[in-house]
């Protein structure tokens, strides 16, 4: 039974329905505009699973973060390099394999999950990396086959992760490492399929203002050119076609939270970091735990998983490190350049420093995961919601209508003028 | 009639609204440019880009009529205005996947000249080499192609894996093309994992060298198609000195 005062730790809401009935519904039966303003949210970002760790960031229900994720104070004089951070995350791994414990590497290829895989390579011995297996599917070798062809094929034990879930993992006695959080650290996919349209998104604007973009597209990483420069292009991406004003209120929203915090927050990139570092950190750390594991108990999983990236030292480079040209430069391309180059100091694979573009490979194992033992209510599409006291909500539990029309209806947009 | 929007019949896969022979474009999403365009056939661009898919992730594209001043030797100058639409199922071409799809870009698309981009615009040399071996799997890509269909004459395996039933290729399981170790396939896996022509040439040619069948007209044939020489460490394989234990009926 969900109850109206229960506190909530996440919050999947899908703008085109993805979780089922239950949302449609809703949002029919809602009102106002504001009333129907946070599902709409869901539209523009579906899914939308928005929980901010600093600043202000109303939610319509009550809600709370877990102590495992919440940011630590931002430090300005933090000095230590990305590739410091990495080799001392992995000396961590090696005491805790020292000490007996085994770990799986949740690989796809990408960048994240090649560093802690060059890291792990770099600073464990042969022996060491006997307790370390290598979680991977076709898409892995795909996105990297020369790292699967030099450093893991028949080097490192695999295990086939399209077919692989946490709780096969952590029922074995495996401690899963996800770099999910990689994204986190420096910057969004949200912000890149903006700068990879800017020209196109600033044509139809006024001809001032284009013109004045016009000349800050390969800026967006510069901390002299603030992100409220770009706030017409920014507002635009941002609409939702057929809701008025949609991109307005959320952008106010965002600076809204922005001024409340106390991280330093300069240009386009760091607008778009600071979304994914703050308020949607929290997704990117539980979601694996939450929808590819149907067995390990809720709080079980999130704990036990290995967040890579999680890490306060992870957290403190990424605060003291914008706008230096680690995250970014001045394209798309030059996403995670510091994170490459790690990669390339140890394999010299130049090809993959000069042109591996992030990709979404999320969905690649999470939609093509096998549900079908599962009754259909119990899918990981029908898992809604997390309560403080790790209470699984599904679409079908008693009371979860109620509860979100309830917290819904009274949502008040106080952020900005509607 | 003009072609419309998502209007993908297969004529217009080979020549636009307007009777005129249709190009091919390799773009690289990450780039936001051209990388080659080829005017052969778009399975072989396909390929390419396939093959390329080790080294960077590109979307092929059937490219709209027109932008005759758009040409393989200036087309990294070249992107694409509007790419909100190109998607792969539910992601953005941008940061869809590392292989490849084929995609169509309809009349009303605009492809704009942008320059050099501006990642590489003090090491022009990085582009240069990444064109110049895309070229060279380009030319490989057809070569293979071509050899396969002009002299791997008796290619049953593939065959069975592709028209016969699985039961039925399981049972006789011993099909096999003239090459007898999948020639082609290992041919394309080297470009795929070479870093440079050079590199692939010296394994290609090490690979033609482990044939115990008399295949030296394939290797004559393929470099014939390439308009290249047969290499010196082939020289011994080709010609009629090779053909020693294939009986002279098969000609």
């Amino acid at each position: 039974m969900l109850e109206l005062d229960k506190i909530l730790y996440f919050v999947t809401s899908s703008g085109n329905y993805q979780t089922g009935w239950l949302w449609k519904g809703l949002y029919d039966e809602l009102p106002t505009f504001e009333s129907r303003w946070y599902l709409t949210v869901g539209k523009r970002f579906t899914p939308s699973r928005f929980v901010t760790r600093h600043g202000e960031w109303t939610l319509p229900w009550p809600q709370e973060l877990p102590e495992k994720f919440k940011m630590p104070e931002y430090n300005p004089n933090f000095s230590k390099s990305f590739m410091q951070v990495t080799d001392e995350k992995a000396r961590r791994i090696k005491e805790r394999i020292i000490q007996g414990e085994k770990f799986v590497v949740m690989y796809s290829g990408g960048i994240d999950s090649t560093v802690v895989l060059t890291s792990l390579i770099k600073n464990l011995t042969n022996e060491e990396l006997e307790s370390v297996w290598v979680g991977a599917s076709v898409e892995s070798v795909i996105e990297n086959p020369y790292f699967w062809n030099n450093f893991i094929q028949g080097k490192i034990k695999t295990i086939d992760s399209k077919i692989t879930k946490y709780d096969d993992l952590i029922e074995a006695g495996l401690t899963p490492i996800t770099a999910d959080e990689g994204d986190c650290i420096f910057g969004t996919l949200i912000g890149l399929n903006m700068y990879n349209n800017y020209d196109y998104l600033i044509s139809d604007l006024s001809e001032g203002t284009k013109q004045k973009l016009s000349n800050l597209k390969n800026r967006i990483g510069d901390a002299d050119i603030h992100f409220s420069t770009y706030k017409d292009l920014i507002i635009k991406f941002l609409d939702v076609p057929d809701e008025k004003d949609f991109g307005r209120i959320l952008y106010e929203k965002y600076v809204r939270n922005i001024e409340t915090a106390s991280v330093p927050v300069h240009s386009l990139h760091d607008f778009f970091w600071w979304l994914i570092f703050n308020v949607k950190y929290l997704n990117c750390s539980v979601r694996g735990a939450l929808f590819y594991n149907d067995r390990v108990a809720w709080q079980d999983a999130i704990m036990s998983i290995e967040n890579w990236y999680n890490d306060s030292e992870y957290q403190l480079w990424s605060m003291a490190n914008n706008n230096n040209g680690q995250k970014i430069k001045q394209t798309p391309l030059s996403y995670k350049k510091v994170a490459k180059d790690y990669i390339y100091d140890f394999d010299k694979n130049h090809w993959y420093n000069n042109f591996k573009m992030k990709l979404e490979s999320m969905w690649m194992i999470g939609n093509q995961q096998n549900v079908t033992h599962l009754d259909i209510h119990r899918r990981p599409n029908a898992r809604i919601a997390l309560t403080k006291d790790y209470e699984m909500i599904y679409t079908d539990t008693p009371g979860v209508k109620e509860y979100f029309l309830h917290h819904l209806s009274n949502y008040k947009i106080n952020w900005t003028d509607i | 009639m003009t072609q419309k929007r998502f209007d993908n019949h297969y004529r217009y896969f080979y020549h636009d609204h307007n009777g005129q022979r249709r190009r091919y474009g390799i773009y690289s999403p990450g780039l936001d440019r051209f990388i080659h365009i080829g005017d052969l056939d778009f399975w072989i661009s396909f390929e390419t880009a396939n093959i390329l898919s080790s080294k960077i992730n590109t979307i092929v594209y059937i490219l709209p009529p027109g932008y005759d001043d758009m040409t393989n030797e200036n087309c990294i100058n070249y992107s694409l205005f509007n790419k909100t639409s190109q998607k792969l199922w539910t992601s953005n071409i941008l940061v869809g996947r590392q292989n490849p799809a084929l995609k169509m870009l309809y009349p009303d698309d605009i492809i704009l000249k942008s320059g050099i981009p501006v990642d590489f615009e003090n090491n022009v040399s990085i582009l240069d080499d990444l064109q110049a071996y895309t070229n060279y799997v380009y030319e490989q890509s057809m070569a293979i192609k071509l050899s396969d269909v002009f002299y791997n004459h008796f290619n049953h395996k593939d065959f069975m894996d592709n028209f016969v039933d699985q039961e039925t290729s399981k049972a006789l399981y011993s099909a096999k093309d003239w090459t007898n170790v999948n020639l082609f396939q290992k041919v394309k896996n080297v470009l795929y994992l070479s870093n440079t022509a050079e590199e692939a040439d010296e394994k290609i040619i090490e690979i033609w060298k482990t044939f115990t069948d008399d295949i030296g007209f394939m290797i004559e044939g393929y470099y014939k198609i390439l308009d290249r020489p047969v290499p010196k460490e082939l020289e011994n394989y080709v010609g009629l000195n090779s053909y020693k234990n294939l009986s002279v009926w098969a000609f």
